[in-house]
């Protein structure tokens, strides 16, 4: 390592506020670029799954309604 | 209004309002760089306005820089080659201030002729070099100037 | 007359050509579909790869670069600033000719790759000048100059937030696609006036350290963790943009089978 020291390392002769800060904006910045998506696209897919269900609901709402008015006709 | 009609409107408005703001952008900056800059000839010379804000920019003179020993007070002057001027400033200077660096120094000169300076910035290259490196490239130079004079000496 | 609406159908879905092999890969990669199975593979390796290049280049520069004789260790900022500053150029160029390949043959997913590399490269410039800012304190002696390559970097950001105003301007998606696309053509007269700037105008900044056609300006010691550095943040790019462009896929595409199939394959599995 360049420094004697973790301290040094940290303190970097007094600049280390400025580099530390930099690299805190920017690795915090790139995260977000990264995890965002990763929630969004869990949001997408939970979406397209509810309109699946939504449909077979609407699906075997429809079958068992059929089928009762058949049932109704054959009484 | 009908919608195709307001989107486009939305579209205008959006382009001209971005419009408007790069070329305010760089005309704010053209304005900030041109306008107020001046060399420091200008300024002895009397050329430039006194207490109106300004800039100046020049060589930081080799031993021209004298520091207070209580205070961050600082006085040095800077040159265009033609001529002098003394800039006064209290702050803390950029790393890269150095004698025989370029740096800009804006504020207002006073009845004496002295930038009385609120901002003082430096300029660096784009060169980078490890400390070693560049104490044994200072060195080296050295070095071939004092081999330079000893030449130049027996010439004579 | 059926064989004339087979071909036209055929080529009108972007479908694999048989005529011509050689385009293969071009309409492949133009189907959302295939796009989207194949980067959900590559994902996991590019990231690790990604994440530990950053890593490599980082600890580098960071702990082990030896500082600057002038400029101190403030000068470690450039390992984040310059990689940042150079994608965020490199990537107006990757949305831009997205938006051209889009304008030219229609290509869906051209569009959506597009509309993913705006937020991106805003990000990246924002890293870029706010690096810059905090790098400028100490060295220059103000945190905001307005000089020619800093105003031209800002402009670059509004350039990116237009392209992604104008995504929302439109109801319909051409239409919108279409707006942003020209937006993003027009503005590539900017790439060059960023780079050119510190030629041409009197400017605090520094010239290019990093030059294709001469060595770099830069102690080897200093320039090997840059380079990795430049080579995570591309990685990195691309990790983010196949992100992106993969949820865009999910909302265009939501109402399509294969979408279905996907979700209910991953809910039976």
């Amino acid at each position: 390592m360049y420094f004697e020291s973790f301290e040094a390392l940290l303190n970097m002769s007094g600049h280390g506020v400025y580099v530390w800060s930099s690299l805190a904006v920017t690795l915090a910045a790139m995260l977000w670029l990264v995890i965002a998506p990763l929630f969004k696209q869990r949001a997408l897919l939970q979406e397209v799954n509810r309109d699946i269900q939504r449909q077979q609901d609407r699906e075997l709402a429809a079958k068992t309604a059929s089928l009762s008015d058949s049932h109704e006709e054959s009484n | 209004m009908h919608p195709l009609r307001k989107q486009r409107l939305q579209l205008v408005i959006l382009l001209v309002v971005s419009a408007a703001l790069v070329i305010g952008l760089v005309v704010y900056m053209l304005r900030e760089n041109g306008n107020f800059f001046y060399t420091p000839a200008q300024i002895v010379s009397g050329e430039a306005p006194k207490s109106t804000f300004l800039r100046a920019g020049g060589m930081v003179v080799d031993g021209s820089v004298m520091r207070s020993d209580d205070s961050l007070w600082v006085q040095f002057k800077i040159t265009d080659g033609a001529e002098m001027l003394t800039v006064e400033h209290t702050g803390i200077l950029p790393d890269l201030f150095a004698e025989g660096e370029a740096a800009i120094a804006s504020g207002k000169v006073d009845e004496n002729l002295v930038l009385q300076a609120t901002q003082i910035l430096a300029k660096h290259d784009e060169k980078y070099t490890p400390p070693e490196v560049a104490d044994a490239m200072n060195a080296a130079y050295k070095a071939k100037q004092e081999d330079k004079k000893e030449q130049g000496g027996s010439y004579k | 007359m059926s064989w004339l609406s087979d071909k036209f159908s055929s080529t009108l879905s972007g479908g694999p050509s048989k005529e011509s092999p050689s385009w293969q890969w071009f309409y492949r990669l133009g189907s959302p579909r295939w796009f989207y199975q194949r980067s959900g593979q590559w994902l996991p390796w590019l990231s690790l790869v990604a994440l530990l290049v950053l890593a490599t280049g980082l600890v580098w520069g960071l702990a082990f670069a030896p500082e600057d004789a002038k400029q101190g260790n403030s000068f470690r900022i450039i390992y984040i600033h310059v990689p940042a500053a150079f994608l965020a150029q490199s990537g107006y160029f990757i949305m831009a000719i997205a938006g051209a390949i889009g304008l030219i043959w229609k290509m869906k997913m051209s569009y959506m790759v597009m509309k993913a590399a705006a937020p991106i490269g805003a990000v990246l410039t924002f890293i870029a000048l706010f690096t810059g800012a905090v790098w400028g304190k100490p060295t220059w002696g103000a945190y905001w100059v307005w000089d020619a390559r800093i105003t031209s970097m800002l402009i670059l950001l509004f350039l990116y937030a237009g392209v992604m105003a104008l995504q929302y301007a439109y109801h319909s998606v051409d239409a919108a696609s279409r707006a942003s696309a020209i937006l993003a053509l027009v503005g590539t007269v900017n790439i060059p006036i960023i780079n050119k700037s510190v030629d041409w105008w009197y400017t605090l900044h520094q010239p290019a350290t990093i030059k294709l056609t001469s060595a770099p300006s830069m102690h080897m010691d200093m320039f090997m963790p840059l380079l990795v550095m430049i080579v995570g943040f591309y990685l990195f790019y691309a990790v983010a943009l196949i992100l992106h462009t993969r949820n865009e896929i999910l909302r265009r595409e939501r109402k399509t089978s294969w979408v279905r199939e996907l979700v209910t394959a991953k809910a039976g599995g």
